[in-house]
């Protein structure tokens, strides 16, 4: 899987008129990029401060961004190898859910911080909390 | 001393055109000016000039200017700069090297100007009229406020809640430029007590530098219609750090502190010149085709030592002013409210602040649909007693931190749970509980969950003491 860049993200996501600063699109309809149906990728959604439900009583609003998306599952002999012997039980200390990941997973590369003026006008500063940038790791 | 200046300019004028051969004008472009900095590498590569400027520059530093002046030498290298390129370059507002380019402006002009003078000139490039696309004339925009009635909601929708100041927050937040400048300055500006306000003053400028015009003048200048709105647009640039002091020094020391700055310098002789009150104008600007250039150098004043802000949380009439007072002036008082006035009663700058305000609301009043699985936002934005659910929310990262209030106090007899100052994040984000918000659902308070935290918090107590 390729690593989406917030730069190229944005590009695809202003292009289709998202950040349209005078749209307001429902908080619940998430926004894709413009590049494969399902790729790991940069995604984001308009959302107010108030509905992350960090606790915080504010009502600006933030294009917040994730990761999401499938990553092409290339398992290397290692992936192969736990799997066998997991079916075999031979692995007790990882159960039958798991807790074991097989093949790589979608994940931010670094994030973003966050500042906004609550509604009490009190400032507040919120460290890494939006994806910037994402890719298929492991 | 005045006579004889006039009389060295008319002798030098036919001296002018000696100059051309030795110059180059290669960098004066249409406007046919060079840039200070540009001019000093001209007049350095030209031997006369070079020591001419290197004379004059001696006789400035340090002396008294008036005996400085009284020196034979310094007249004569001062007479041959007159002509240089040196005494009509100008500085571009934002150019690569602006400080320099000030600093070197200043550093001609200290010698030509009495210097004490009210009004200077301004180093920057003259305003050309621009025809901004949507800005709409300002005379005209300045006779519809006048002739026809204020709408009661300028916001498009009467029914909504109209808060052009969080919108212009959103436009902000989703311009990636304009999120990270201001996530950047407000950390700044908040981190550590007391905050470090030169470092604030910086950031502040890096933010109106490198942002458009279009974000950052919304966030200035949104026009406000209730209490809640005002509030947010006097914290924009966070007052409490970059223009709040202990002590309130009077205006003109302020004055004389800002001049010895050359950027501060330069951005108020700037603001006098775009934002002066014109006798002749319908607006009282003397640009009316760009009122944007005085917001534009009001907006520079942001971040030096003439910091302008709204000093008071009125909405309909509001007044800024730099963070000094007339008081204790002395037989200079009248010079001082004269100084002080062109801030807190400027036509020019109240017109053109309230003609951005009607031009943003004619780019917001498209209609929104409103989703409707938000919730209600409470009907208006009260400064009062609201609380913080975060002291009765079981913590989240490490990173969450709030910082000490700069509203107004927060009032325990109406019920309400007052957020920890002190709060210090723990680590873990386990076990989080959805917060009461006393807001959340436009009603007030809840008085239950009060009791239900008090009646925990004693009883927490109480086993530990046992």
């Amino acid at each position: 899987g390729g690593e989406s860049t917030e730069e190229n993200d944005n590009a695809g996501v202003e292009s289709s008129g998202f950040v349209d600063q005078l749209d307001i699109m429902s908080p619940q309809i998430p926004t894709r990029s413009r590049r494969s149906s399902n790729e790991c990728g940069l995604r984001s959604v308009l959302l107010r401060v108030r509905d992350l439900d960090l606790g915080y009583d504010a009502d600006e609003t933030i294009l917040f961004k994730y990761c999401g998306g499938e990553c092409p599952r290339v398992l290397s002999n290692h992936d192969l190898t736990v799997g066998n012997l997991m079916v075999r039980g031979a692995l007790p200390d990882l159960g039958a859910s798991g807790g074991w990941q097989s093949g790589p997973c979608c994940r931010p590369t670094h994030h973003e911080d966050l500042a906004f003026l609550d509604n009490a006008h009190h400032w507040h500063k919120v460290e890494k909390l939006s994806a910037a940038g994402c890719t298929c790791v492991g | 001393m005045w006579m004889y200046f006039y009389l060295v300019l008319f002798l030098l004028d036919g001296v002018a055109f000696s100059w051309g051969d030795s110059f180059s004008l290669a960098g004066t472009g249409a406007h046919g000016w060079v840039d200070c900095v540009t001019a000093s590498d001209m007049c350095n590569q030209n031997p006369q000039c070079s020591s001419r400027y290197r004379v004059m520059r001696q006789c400035l530093v340090g002396r008294e200017r008036d005996t400085m002046l009284a020196n034979r030498e310094c007249q004569a290298a001062l007479e041959v700069l007159l002509v240089s390129p040196l005494y009509d370059c100008r500085c571009k507002r934002g150019m690569k090297k602006e400080l320099q380019c000030l600093q070197s402006y200043w550093s001609i002009h200290m010698g030509l100007t009495e210097g004490g003078e009210f009004y200077e000139t301004s180093p920057y490039e003259p305003v050309m009229p621009v025809r901004h696309p949507d800005a709409l004339r300002l005379a005209s925009i300045i006779s519809g406020m006048h002739t026809v009635a204020p709408k009661a909601n300028t916001c498009s929708d009467p029914g909504k809640t109209c808060n052009p100041c969080l919108d212009a927050a959103k436009a902000c937040n989703l311009n990636n430029t304009c999120k990270k400048q201001r996530s950047a300055y407000i950390a700044t500006c908040n981190k550590g007590n007391p905050c470090n306000r030169k470092r604030c003053h910086k950031a502040l400028r890096q933010f109106l530098d490198r942002v458009p015009t279009d974000y950052s003048h919304q966030l200035l200048f949104c026009p406000c219609q209730d209490l809640g709105c005002a509030e947010r647009r006097r914290q924009t640039i966070v007052p409490f750090c970059s223009f709040e002091d202990k002590v309130k020094p009077n205006c003109l020391e302020l004055r004389k502190t800002c001049r010895q700055d050359p950027l501060c310098r330069s951005r108020l002789a700037d603001f006098h010149m775009n934002c002066m009150v014109t006798q002749h104008t319908a607006s009282s600007c003397p640009n009316e085709e760009n009122y944007r250039a005085c917001l534009a150098s009001y907006a520079g004043l942001i971040g030096t030592d003439m910091t302008p802000n709204y000093i008071d949380g009125s909405y309909s009439n509001w007044t800024v002013s730099p963070w000094c007072t007339c008081k204790g002036s002395g037989n200079q008082e009248e010079e001082c409210e004269s100084f002080l006035g062109d801030f807190t009663e400027n036509m020019c700058l109240r017109n053109a602040i309230q003609a951005f305000g009607y031009a943003t609301d004619s780019l917001f009043s498209k209609p929104e649909p409103v989703p409707t699985s938000l919730s209600i936002k409470p009907e208006l934005e009260t400064t009062g007693s609201t609380s913080e659910p975060l002291s009765n929310h079981t913590d989240q990262s490490n990173a969450v931190t709030r910082w000490k209030g700069n509203g107004p106090k927060c009032n325990l007899s109406k019920g309400y749970i007052c957020g920890d100052e002190n709060l210090r994040p723990s680590s873990g984000f386990d076990g989080r509980t959805r917060p009461k918000s006393p807001l959340g659902d436009g009603s007030p308070c809840v008085f239950a969950s009060v009791w239900a935290l008090v009646l925990s918090l004693t009883s927490a107590l109480a086993s530990r003491a046992l």
